[in-house]
């Protein structure tokens, strides 16, 4: 054997796939080719560094088919679908199951065998691996994605696991860690331990708290419910929920809290910072994506709360330091509802943004020309003149007209020109090449008539 | 005893044969998904998705000899379905491990999870998942199941010869990535 054909050969040869002859000789050349041995050498190094990172993953393979052996036992094969070839074997048995079903011979000596339960829940998503317990004559089991879960069932999860779980009717509920629920049927919930939040939509829906002898119905609301040994919090996030304790019924409005011990409903503690409450579910809610509304909502509420903490805590020429790094969260403190009370904050957010807002502010400025504050429209309108060299033909005593001369044009002059100038840069419009030039002057009270461009003039 | 026997055992009511096909088949399986997602997380809960859907569904497979590859479509599709849904993707569930109770589960998992953290094997395993398609499939296939090459050859519809080559040109990707060059 030459070095050729044993280097061809050394493959085979370490995959046991050599005859015993071509086998005897490779290894005869190898003993006398320094060079063939090396290679022989590498190959079986590489091959045995594959044996060992493959090695979880061959019983990784082993625990799946235990894993599906476990559900097949909860499961039987869909039968409804005839097998192909039997086509006269299947209509004969049609034909003795309709007989039998006319004169049903065993009459009611015998329990009828209960349909499938339609699914009630479904899990949605989970940071760990919660468990399902279909019936209690059953052992837990890992839940798979998409589980359906019937009448009955039970979900619980682990100490490092959280999940989201979704009805047919439109409910979200997400289970802290360390939590067990059992759904006694598709509005109907009973929480066993741990904390649960329920988003429920247009349809009732019921929390049994047996620890706490109480329940929590409602509807078209966010409520929080969590359950220690012998009493339960409820915090109402969103809309009303109605508690049933042992002797009296309450509602419990938005942004309130009630602690229930043994059936008593007593006020608890007003949520301090309902965001910070809520942190558990983050992991959750980034699980669906970036584009999440709910996501979005979120990151622009912590965004909104850094730029009234920043207002509340920094002066101003603290903030004016900080540059534009400090816009975004005022933007969302502007556009926010922790605005709404605090005008003077609010104006004076929005003058810092028409001095810092970088180019990437821009949708964002254009969004604040329709607000109902002079001072917001006006340094809105100062910011998108600095960062784009355009007025598109309103003044600043016009966004600054307290009686709204400006109508809706000024702001659609704008939408429109932020939509033809992405459109022009293939979806995103391009930051202008002079930046470095300062603008001209913004011109002094002049309508969109006298200007003559009510539109971008040229390309940005 | 064959693929069909087993899935006609199934559809007479028999459990336990197509816990012998999940037996036959999960490592198979499990390879295939990894290769096309290159993701070994991912690949657990799509494999298991493709046994339970096969299970449910058994009674529309025309030819019961043919399980292995209408199995291997079924996984097929879950697999596309999952790059369709990888942007509003929730989390891989196998990924999240840890919430299973039962002790021995818990030390296999940890057991595993401590080899799977060794930085090398990380950087293999990476590599391997970096490899071209067809490399790639065949590497898998040879390594999560001990196949002879002709048993190889049979499950990815080629010669043994392509085998053989597929897996030496592998091998050597991965040496030369990983910086030990044969001479």
């Amino acid at each position: 054997m030459d070095c050729r054909q044993a280097i061809e050969s050394i493959e085979h040869w370490m995959d046991g796939e050599l005859g015993a002859a071509e086998q005897a000789s490779l290894e005869l050349h190898l003993a006398s080719c320094s060079m063939c041995a090396g290679v022989a050498e590498a190959a079986k190094l590489t091959d045995a560094e594959l044996q060992r990172a493959f090695a979880p993953r061959r019983r990784a393979a082993e625990a799946l088919a235990e894993r599906v052996a476990a559900q097949l036992r909860h499961e039987r094969p869909d039968a409804r679908l005839p097998a192909r070839g039997w086509p006269l074997l299947a209509a004969a048995a049609a034909g003795f199951l309709f007989a039998v079903g006319i004169f049903r011979p065993w009459r009611h000596d015998e329990p009828q065998l209960a349909a499938p339960a339609a699914p009630i829940a479904r899990l949605a998503a989970a940071t760990g691996a919660p468990e399902l317990l279909p019936r209690e004559t059953v052992p837990w089991f890992t839940c798979p994605p998409s589980a359906p879960i019937e009448p009955g069932a039970c979900v619980r999860t682990g100490p490092d696991a959280r999940c989201e779980l979704d009805t047919p009717t439109g409910c979200q509920l997400r289970l802290n860690c360390g939590t067990e629920v059992r759904f006694d049927g598709p509005r109907q919930v009973e929480l066993r331990r741990g904390r649960l939040w329920s988003n429920v939509s247009e349809m009732d829906q019921t929390v049994d708290v047996k620890q706490a002898r109480a329940s929590v119905a409602a509807r078209q609301a966010q409520f929080d419910i969590s359950c220690q040994p012998g009493e339960a919090t409820l915090t109402v996030v969103k809309g009303a929920a109605t508690v049933r304790g042992a002797r009296e019924q309450r509602t419990v409005s938005a942004g309130e809290q009630v602690k229930i011990v043994a059936g008593e409903i007593s006020e608890g503690r007003p949520p301090l910072d309902p965001l910070l409450d809520a942190s558990w579910m983050n992991e959750l809610v980034c699980l669906k994506g970036p584009d999440n509304p709910e996501l979005i909502e979120r990151v622009d509420d912590i965004l909104a709360q850094i730029g009234e903490t920043k207002l509340a805590y920094l002066y101003e020429d603290e903030i004016r330091r900080l540059g534009d790094r400090a816009v975004g969260p005022l933007l969302k403190f502007i556009a926010s509802d922790r605005s709404r009370s605090d005008p003077k904050r609010r104006d004076l957010a929005a003058r810092l943004v028409a001095d810092l807002a970088p180019w990437p502010a821009t949708a964002d400025l254009i969004g604040l020309l329709d607000d109902h504050s002079p001072i917001v429209r006006e340094s809105a309108a100062r910011a998108l003149f600095r960062l784009t060299g355009r007025d598109l033909g309103y003044s600043l005593d016009q966004w600054r007209d307290p009686s709204g001369t400006i109508s809706h044009a000024g702001p659609q002059a704008w939408r429109d020109w932020w939509a033809e100038s992405q459109n022009r840069e293939g979806g995103l419009a391009a930051e202008p090449k002079s930046k470095g030039d300062p603008p001209p002057p913004f011109k002094k009270a002049r309508g969109p008539a006298d200007s003559g461009r009510s539109g971008p003039r040229g390309k940005t | 005893m064959s693929d069909g026997d087993l899935v006609r055992q199934t559809l007479a009511g028999r459990t336990a044969a197509y816990e012998e096909l999940v037996r036959r088949w999960s490592a198979r399986l499990l390879a295939f998904c990894h290769a096309k997602v290159r993701s070994s997380h991912a690949a657990e809960d799509l494999a298991q998705e493709a046994l339970l859907r096969a299970f449910r569904s058994l009674a529309s497979l025309a030819e019961p000899e043919k399980f292995g590859p209408w199995l291997r479509g079924i996984a097929l599709r879950a697999c596309l379905d999952w790059f369709k849904n990888k942007q509003n993707r929730q989390a891989p569930f196998s990924m999240l491990a840890g919430g299973r109770l039962d002790a021995e589960e818990l030390a296999d998992g940890e057991a595993r999870r401590a080899e799977e953290r060794d930085e090398q094997v990380r950087q293999l395993m990476d590599e391997v998942e970096a490899l071209p398609d067809e490399y790639r499939e065949t590497l898998m296939m040879y390594y999560y199941e001990d196949l002879t090459y002709q048993e190889l050859a049979d499950a990815l519809g080629v010669s043994a010869a392509t085998v053989n080559a597929r897996l030496t040109k592998a091998r050597a990707l991965l040496r030369q990535r990983l910086g030990r060059l044969t001479r």
